[in-house]
């Protein structure tokens, strides 16, 4: 298996603003992640919550690439982004 | 099955807000083929064994933590007892063997490795009474080396000659690093039925019976559990043991994934999920907060031992459940340094030396990172190593003792060990003499409860 490719966990939290999942589809998109499943809300007027959940391919971006776009992402949107491998939470909440 | 928003949530929430961490990823490592009758090749041979195969342990360890999103806090190296490595030993051979590993832990980046060790419980070589000999020198000349000493078992019963030698021992190491808060006492535990696949140190060496390599994970996560029970506020102990089970196994399965990873990507075979609580000494990652949240109006008051006995086995029950190998030490660690809750208790004269003493005989481990009065006398230090002792071979248990006597500090005093060894107030000792029963020596049999065949 390509060293990048699985299923992952993106999760933001931060103040609302405009263009929050954009952005996060385009990096994702441009690194042929494909997004599988995505929620989001704001709670509290502002609060902005988004997990969503992509397949990395395995002739697309890897982990670390994936997850230097996102942190440069962050960094302009102003919000907290991370990447995780999915089976942690597999792991944790499933017998 | 699809993950929920809630799954997603409680974990991050773990790790943000609740300090969930693997404590602990070590690398255990065979060196019984580095053994040879001159001491220089057996440095030499361990220095380039150690390099080489712990050379990328630091380097995957934060790979995992990035990608699983959850911090490994340490990353180790626990080797084979070095007494029997050198055929005809001096001290001297001894220090140059402990510079060697404290070199090459340096080199690979690893803050503590394990394995100075010795198991003694029935008696000693010529060789492991030049390795005692050498012991404080070569704490007080490195940094990074952990030593542990087994003095007693279930099967053989207590080593009270070598219970004396170690009250010597323990006064020597302070003397010598007197300047420095007698840290070389920080990295000496003393055992009862110790283990070797245990991955905490300052006690983790790579038993006999191990394999080449293994990788041994410690789990960590008292802001979990302490989290979970604000949950139940009120119901009964039947609840609080459900609940603090329920938290181990996530925590549990958290530590089994990554270490399969590890030992995956290192190459080398997984050994076992030591399902330990270990505190640190940030806000909320306290055991001694736990038991107040049971109830307690502060840790050390009458009921401490129940609460802890509940504690210590729900986390066990949890645990055992979420992993395929359970091994080490496994339980609750009360070492009194690292947890706020405990130093305070401990300021406030609510928690006392017998108190603790108590309360191991229900967790894992035993007396841990207790600072007590420099002018502790070596026969009183053998004594609190003797009922220690006591109470893990009676009880078919590991029990440990890391005492330190800090040299021109008095009860009232606090030392600051600095990093993860934290600060510890003196606590008061007995002033009443055991040097008696001490000076007797010999070996206290094993008791019925060894003889299980």
């Amino acid at each position: 298996m390509h060293p990048g490719a699985g299923r992952v966990v993106v999760t933001v939290q931060g103040i609302d603003r405009v263009g929050i999942v954009a952005e996060v589809a385009r990096v994702l998109a441009e690194g042929k992640a494909n997004l599988t499943d995505i929620s989001q809300s704001v709670l509290r007027d502002d609060l902005f919550v988004m997990v969503a959940v992509a397949d990395l391919a395995e002739n697309g971006a890897g982990f670390d690439e994936l997850s230097a776009a996102l942190a440069a992402s962050a960094a302009t949107l102003g919000v907290d982004i991370r990447l995780q491998r999915e089976e942690i939470f597999r792991a944790m909440h499933r017998v | 099955m699809r993950l929920s928003l809630d799954e997603i949530y409680a974990t991050l929430q773990m790790v943000r807000e609740a300090n969930l961490d693997i404590r602990t990823a070590t690398l255990g490592l065979n060196l019984q083929d580095c053994a040879h009758p001159d001491g220089a090749v057996v440095a030499r041979q361990v220095g380039e064994r150690v390099r080489r195969m712990a050379e990328r342990l630091k380097p995957e360890t934060a790979r995992l933590s990035a990608e699983y999103g959850i911090p490994i806090v340490n990353a180790r190296v626990a080797v084979t007892p070095v007494a029997n490595l050198i055929g005809n030993p001096t001290p001297d051979d001894f220090i140059r063997l402990a510079r060697a590993l404290d070199d090459a832990a340096k080199e690979v980046g690893v803050d503590f490795i394990g394995g100075f060790s010795a198991l003694l419980e029935k008696g000693t070589t010529r060789a492991e009474r030049v390795y005692l000999d050498a012991l404080p020198h070569a704490l007080a000349e490195t940094g990074r080396v952990c030593a542990s000493v087994n003095v007693a078992s279930t099967h053989a019963g207590i080593n009270m000659d070598v219970v004396g030698r170690m009250g010597r021992i323990v006064t020597e190491a302070a003397a010598l690093t007197a300047h420095a808060e007698a840290i070389a006492c920080a990295k000496l535990v003393v055992f009862a039925n110790a283990v070797g696949d245990n991955p905490f140190m300052a006690g983790a060496f790579h038993g006999f019976g191990e394999p080449e390599a293994a990788i041994n994970v410690g789990i960590s996560g008292p802001g979990v559990v302490s989290r979970a029970l604000d949950g139940v506020a009120g119901a009964d102990l039947g609840v609080v043991a459900e609940t603090i089970k329920r938290a181990a196994f996530q925590i549990t399965r958290a530590g089994e994934l990554v270490g399969r990873e590890l030992s995956r990507r290192m190459g080398v075979g997984f050994g076992v999920l030591d399902l330990s609580l270990a505190p640190t000494d940030k806000v909320g990652d306290s055991v001694g907060e736990i038991l107040e949240k049971m109830g307690l109006s502060r840790v050390g008051m009458h009921g401490s031992t129940a609460a802890l006995a509940l504690l210590n086995d729900a986390v066990k029950k949890g645990g055992a459940f979420a992993s395929s190998y359970v091994g080490g030490l496994s339980g609750a660690f009360i070492p009194v340094s690292e947890d706020r809750v405990m130093i305070r208790a401990v300021a406030d004269g609510h928690l006392t030396l017998d108190k603790l003493e108590a309360m191991t005989s229900v967790c894992s481990v035993g007396l841990d990172m207790i600072a007590i009065p420099g002018d502790t006398p070596a026969e009183t230090i053998a004594a609190i190593i003797a009922d220690e002792a006591a109470i893990g071979v009676i009880n078919r248990k590991t029990t440990a003792v890391r005492i330190i006597p800090v040299p021109g500090k008095d009860v009232g005093d606090t030392v600051r060990f600095g990093g993860l060894l934290g600060e510890a107030p003196v606590m008061p000792v007995h002033k009443e003499s055991a040097a008696g029963l001490i000076a007797r020596g010999g070996r206290i049999p094993a008791p019925l409860q060894g003889l299980r065949n």
